[in-house]
């Protein structure tokens, strides 16, 4: 390309968009690119002290040590499916929750509902997690005070049991994040030219119709954004509800990559981090999630026209 | 006029060279420190100003916030820029020490008589990490909090003296059971406050420790005894004396049980049954320890933490002036320097009465309660006594027990941990691993623990039957836990041959309770 050309025809018409672009480069180049370097731990037995060039290199080791672990497939499929789950529950649901709240037509009713729904979100997890305790517990929770006087059974102790584990952790985040994941759906539901609806009743669309084919294809494309980013999460899940809520009875379908990281990378056995296999498992995921992401948006590139590149 | 000048010249130089290094002698020491926002380490504190004056040593705090302390160690590491002298978790220590980050504390003893005296390693092995070297000053700070603790009043009630086996504990449980359908005869909070109580009733030896058998150390898992225990505790589960919700319980739930006055006994740090601020004053008054049962092989003791406190004070490799931080840490294992620590300054924060019990003054005790704050709180905000992150002045029951009554503590309590420090568990033999031995504990002790914790649990609720007992052995070979065990008596064989083998199997702690015992009414 011709510098010249380029430098006055494209650059400098453009030179404040371009010290506008300029901050956020940085940033990425300082917070994103330049700490990938960081990654080389991974291959090495990292002591602060002796700094990551003179930390002895062991290649491989810390990859072993996670998959020759006897729980690793175990952690794999937990994170897996506790994704799956989300994805399959967790993703439609502000979907569904803004296109009804779109649909409403007292706007004092919509305002207090979507604060009402957006209130958890602020609650931190701790909160929540004792809330679930104190909701769920055999002797004095409200679910088997329902369980035990209205419908005669017997309580049940949910905690401890893992088939319970990933409803309860589906359930709770939904609870916790619907109001705040819906406001994205919201701002594209702004954005559809309400001509569209006028033409449309004209047409004698009923709100059915309407909503058919035209709220849900004009929020497509953030659907389907939102969805090949989440792909990029498929082996990375927020441990600290599960860290809250998990205990060695549920384990079979609690314990996650990122709890694994926790106890052996940040926690360390008697109080030694190794943050090498820490940043080894981390470097896996992303791999994972790399190549998730690609996929995904080959997928969504060749059945729509909306990908991320 | 040239002469004059020459020699001005030089006396002006003399003098400038020689202040500055006299400048330079005085620079202080950077000592960086872990802080809390509510018991923050102050220069200008009473305790920080009386330990400079006593040593003579000059000292700059560094804070570091407690919520981030591990990430800011690290960074220091990382940067090099380390301060002369730190306080940081023991496993850092003996972690980076070898590397060259902290010095061996051990090579400077002749300087330091009170650490001399302290760290004898015949008496006090275990403070000895890598290498047979001290590379962080810890206390020997015995926890005294996990007393068996019963409701007397409820046990009066149903006729019941104090149990002095496990057996009678057991009936005592059934009898409280059936007094209340209720009730909650054991009241406990994790897997792990249960192997605190029981682990030395069945062994006699601290819920951490190896088992010695034969010669040859042993994990308790891996010893006969141990599938009676798990067969005890599913037993407790089954008849509903052990409290149903212990895996999952919060200490909201806790509380509530504790202050409805529902747990005929609580085995748990002493201070939860003790100071239920919620719960009727009966119902707290009620409470009582007693003293450790005898188990089913005739052994018995009380779970404590010691002599190694898991944090500490090192000295690191970039110290200015070595000879003066070990000066003035060595001040505070002297006696007075532990009542500086732990009591402040004579006649300013506490007085001593005529029987040896000691009191904190009444003007500290007035401003407290004009500045609305618990005694202890305000003197380690204010007066910089007995604050965390330091809690390297050498500790004893007297000492522990004394202050508990300076600060005014439930009687009940205080005369708990007398009963606990009378009691100790035995401690396991100290182990000395290389790094690279620990790294390899470290990493299978990783799967080991997953494994051991989800059985366990599974045993006791009765997920599992206990029939399956061998496969979960055998699973546990499987993973290593054998390995582990080599390792450590490897360790031992090299503790063995630096020290000398100790006369007897492990050293006896024992702590000098003076007259506590007889003030408290505990002994004629």
């Amino acid at each position: 390309m011709d510098v010249k050309y380029w430098w006055n025809k494209r650059f400098w018409p453009n030179r404040y968009l371009f010290l506008m672009f300029l901050p956020g480069l940085l940033y990425f180049i300082i917070f994103c690119y330049v700490p990938m370097g960081g990654i080389i731990i991974a291959f090495k037995d990292y002591s602060p002290w002796l700094g990551i060039l003179r930390s002895p290199w062991v290649g491989l080791k810390h990859f072993h040590d996670f998959f020759s672990s006897p729980y690793a497939w175990r952690l794999i499929r937990n994170t897996l499916l506790l994704n799956i789950y989300g994805l399959i529950f967790g993703f439609p649901v502000p979907i569904i929750f803004a296109l009804l709240l779109n649909e409403l037509n007292s706007e004092l009713y919509k305002k207090v509902i979507q604060t009402t729904t957006y209130f958890p979100f602020f609650l931190s997890m701790p909160i929540v997690a004792g809330l679930i305790v104190q909701f769920l517990s055999p002797s004095s929770g409200v679910i088997n005070i329902i369980l035990q006087r209205w419908l005669g059974k017997e309580p049940i102790y949910f905690l401890v049991k893992p088939e319970y584990f990933r409803g309860i952790y589906i359930t709770s985040n939904i609870w916790k994040n619907l109001g705040y994941s819906a406001i994205i759906y919201l701002a594209a539901l702004t954005s559809i030219d309400p001509t569209l609806y006028e033409a449309a009743i004209i047409d004698g669309a009923n709100r059915w119709q309407r909503v058919r084919f035209i709220t849900l294809p004009g929020l497509t494309p953030t659907i389907t954004i939102l969805l090949i980013l989440s792909m990029g999460y498929i082996l990375s899940v927020g441990i600290d509800l599960i860290l809250l809520l998990y205990n060695p009875m549920t384990y079979e379908t609690a314990d996650v990559i990122g709890t694994f990281v926790y106890r052996r990378g940040l926690a360390g056995i008697d109080g030694a981090p190794n943050l090498s296999l820490g940043t080894a498992v981390g470097l896996f995921q992303s791999v994972v999630g790399l190549v998730t992401i690609i996929i995904t948006n080959n997928i969504a590139r060749k059945i729509s026209e909306t990908s991320l590149w | 006029m040239l002469k004059k000048l020459v020699v001005s010249g030089l006396v002006v130089v003399f003098f400038t060279t020689f202040f500055t290094l006299m400048g330079l002698s005085k620079e202080p020491l950077n000592f960086a420190i872990g802080s809390f926002s509510w018991r923050e380490p102050k220069e200008e504190s009473l305790f920080f100003q009386e330990w400079q004056r006593r040593t003579g040593v000059q000292i700059k705090l560094i804070k570091m916030d407690v919520s981030a302390i591990n990430e800011k160690i690290n960074t220091m590491l990382a940067s090099g820029d380390l301060p002369d002298i730190m306080s940081c978790p023991r496993n850092i220590a003996n972690n980076y020490g070898p590397q060259g980050a902290f010095i061996p504390i051990n090579k400077y003893f002749d300087k330091a008589p009170n650490l001399k005296k302290h760290f004898d390693i015949k008496k006090n092995p275990w403070l000895y990490g890598p290498g047979g070297n001290i590379y962080i000053l810890t206390g020997t700070w015995p926890y005294l909090e996990w007393g068996w603790v019963w409701n007397r009043k409820w046990a009066d009630k149903l006729g019941l003296s104090a149990p002095k086996n496990i057996n009678e504990w057991v009936t005592a449980w059934e009898k409280a059971k059936a007094s209340d359908p209720k009730a909650v005869p054991l009241f406990t909070q994790g897997r792990g406050l249960l192997h605190q109580f029981f682990f030395p009733t069945w062994w006699g030896t601290t819920s951490d420790s190896y088992i010695m058998q034969k010669g040859y150390l042993r994990n308790p898992w891996l010893t006969q005894e141990m599938k009676g225990l798990i067969t005890f505790f599913r037993d407790l589960y089954d008849k509903k004396l052990l409290y149903q919700e212990f895996m999952t319980a919060t200490d909201e739930m806790r509380n509530q049980v504790i202050a409805q006055g529902k747990a005929f006994s609580v085995l748990h740090y002493q201070g939860v049954p003790y100071s239920q601020a919620n719960a009727p004053q009966d119902v707290v008054e009620a409470f009582e320890t007693l003293p450790p049962p005898v188990g089913p092989y005739g052994k018995k003791g009380c779970d404590w933490m010691g002599p190694t406190s898991w944090w500490g004070i090192s000295i690191t490799s970039k110290c200015r002036d070595v000879d003066s931080a070990i000066k003035f840490l060595d001040y505070l294992y002297s006696k007075d320097g532990a009542y500086l620590y732990y009591f402040g300054v004579k006649g300013i924060t506490y007085e001593v009465a005529k029987d040896g019990t000691i009191r904190f003054t009444q003007k500290v005790i007035d401003e407290a309660k004009k500045a609305n704050q618990v005694l202890d709180t305000y003197l380690a905000q204010n007066y910089g006594v007995n604050l965390y992150f330091i809690n390297v002045a050498p500790y004893d029951p007297k000492i522990q027990v004394l202050q508990g009554l300076a600060y005014g503590k439930p009687i009940n309590y205080i005369k708990g941990q007398v009963i606990v420090a009378k009691n100790l568990a035995k401690l396991g033999p100290p182990i000395w691993l290389t790094i690279e031995e620990q790294n390899e504990v470290n990493s299978i002790m990783s799967n080991v623990n997953t494994y051991i914790s989800e059985w366990e649990s599974k045993f006791i609720l009765g997920k599992e039957p206990l029939d399956k007992w061998d496969e979960f052995i055998s699973g546990l070979k499987k993973i290593g836990i054998e390995k582990v065990e080599e390792l450590y008596n490897k360790g031992y064989d090299r503790y063995l041959k630096s020290v000398g083998k100790p006369k007897g199997f492990v050293p006896i702690v024992t702590y000098d309770l003076l007259g506590i015992e007889k003030l408290l009414g505990l002994s004629k």
